[in-house]
């Protein structure tokens, strides 16, 4: 048994519609201007009504076999991560193992998280590499979060998009992802939440009306509800013990880490805990202008984007941590070996 | 901690983006146009930078004046 694991690759998928800030101005209320001041999102992806998680993980996926030009037969370990599935039941990794033809002996199952999950799907994914269970694995994160958004509500409108990304993940014999911290306080489960659609209200019939702290944004227990002053404080007093204590689990400290690659929610929360964390600009890149908050896709987006452009290299010691619904929050190291 | 009235008053001008001498101990946070939900996040994050506290959402919601404000910040910060 192999203890090592590492990401090889990743490859994310976007879908093709844009909404612009210009095409969202007139509906919430601020100018374009303004709402990439205080969201640093300029345009966000929208799945179209017929596209489903199980569409853009297969879009990411086939995307990551083709150009690594990996077997799918090779595939012995399939975490589909999403809050946004094609259906309750089967899972979406059933239908994704289906399209990709991913052998009969793979093992495939969901894991349900937000923007805490792509750290969650790779913890799993190491424990079962680590421990024997498999020795290739993939990760995919999918999510259609503005099918859960009322227009109305521009508190959660101008921040999220849809998007994927999928992780090829492996036993190695050197040391790649470690120091793994998780974590969760389920107090904070009212504050990012979709009331409405599960077993517990399977339909919520009342109209939509104005909600939120202040009263400005529209939406009904059949959507997307975030408290956004209590989804921040929450994420002030959690990030920074989360970021220290996944350096400590690595015996490292902030001088080693040379990328903070952490959950792209939006620019004011990240340059905010930047500042908080002492952590150089340079140091932690940030994706989200073109894309919105993508869920537990940020990070592997963030990832691929940075790899691409070279400002993540071979060899690098990269700090990863997702934290948000819940709540619910995850850390760990990378060191980049991958593709 | 001890922080004047008038000094946190003049520094939620500033985080606000109000033009200053414009705010009163005695007005009503519910009145102020720019504390809507992100001005709410600036009044988090300007207690966590300058004051060194998470202030707890909802004793923000409890608090009805900036005089009330003041003296919740008062309580609860560990640094001017």
């Amino acid at each position: 048994v192999n203890k090592h694991t590492t990401i090889r690759v990743i490859r994310g998928y976007l879908p093709s519609t844009v909404l612009t800030n210009e095409q969202l101005a007139p509906e919430v209320g601020w100018s374009a201007a303004e709402i990439l001041e205080k969201t640093g999102i300029a345009e966000r992806r929208i799945a179209s009504p017929e596209e489903c998680a199980s569409d853009l993980a297969i879009s990411a996926t086939k995307k990551l076999l083709v150009e690594a030009n990996i077997d799918p037969l090779s595939i012995e370990l399939l975490i589909v991560c999403t809050q946004t599935p094609d259906h309750f039941l089967p899972s979406t990794s059933c239908l994704v193992h289906a399209a990709l033809g991913l052998p009969v002996t793979c093992a495939a199952f969901d894991i349900n998280q937000g923007c805490s999950g792509y750290i969650y799907a790779l913890a799993t994914a190491h424990g079962w590499i680590a421990g024997g269970l498999a020795k290739r694995g993939l990760v995919i994160t999918a999510d259609t979060y503005t099918k859960l958004i009322h227009p109305g509500d521009r508190s959660v409108r101008t921040l999220f998009g849809d998007g994927a990304a999928a992780t090829l993940i492996e036993a190695s014999s050197e040391p790649g992802l470690s120091a793994f911290v998780l974590g969760t306080d389920g107090a904070g489960a009212g504050n990012l939440i979709v009331p409405a659609g599960g077993m517990r209200s399977r339909c919520h019939s009342v109209p939509p009306q104005a909600g939120g702290e202040t009263q400005e944004n529209l939406r009904s227990h059949d959507h997307l509800l975030m408290n956004g002053p209590e989804i921040f404080a929450f994420s002030l007093r959690r990030v920074p013990e989360l970021v220290g204590a996944v350096m400590e689990a690595g015996q490292v400290g902030l001088d080693a880490v040379d990328q903070f690659i952490f959950h792209q929610a939006n620019r004011y929360m990240l340059n905010h805990l930047r500042k908080k964390l002492r952590i150089p600009a340079s140091k932690m890149p940030m994706f989200h202008e073109k894309s919105g908050n993508t869920v537990s896709s940020t990070i592997p987006l963030l990832l691929e984007h940075c790899i691409a452009q070279k400002s993540i290299l071979p060899g690098q010691l990269l700090l990863l941590a997702g934290f948000g619904v819940g709540y619910s929050w995850g850390g760990c190291l990378l060191r980049w070996h991958g593709k | 901690m001890n922080i004047s009235l008038s000094h946190f008053i003049a520094t939620l001008e500033i985080e606000l983006g109000q033009e200053p001498g414009t705010l009163s101990p005695e007005e009503e946070l519910s009145a102020i146009a720019d504390l809507d939900s992100i001005g709410r996040l600036s009044l988090i994050a300007l207690c966590d930078s300058q004051f060194g506290f998470v202030l707890k959402v909802p004793d923000l919601d409890a608090c009805r004046t900036v005089a009330e404000l003041h003296a919740l910040v008062e309580a609860h910060a560990t640094r001017l």
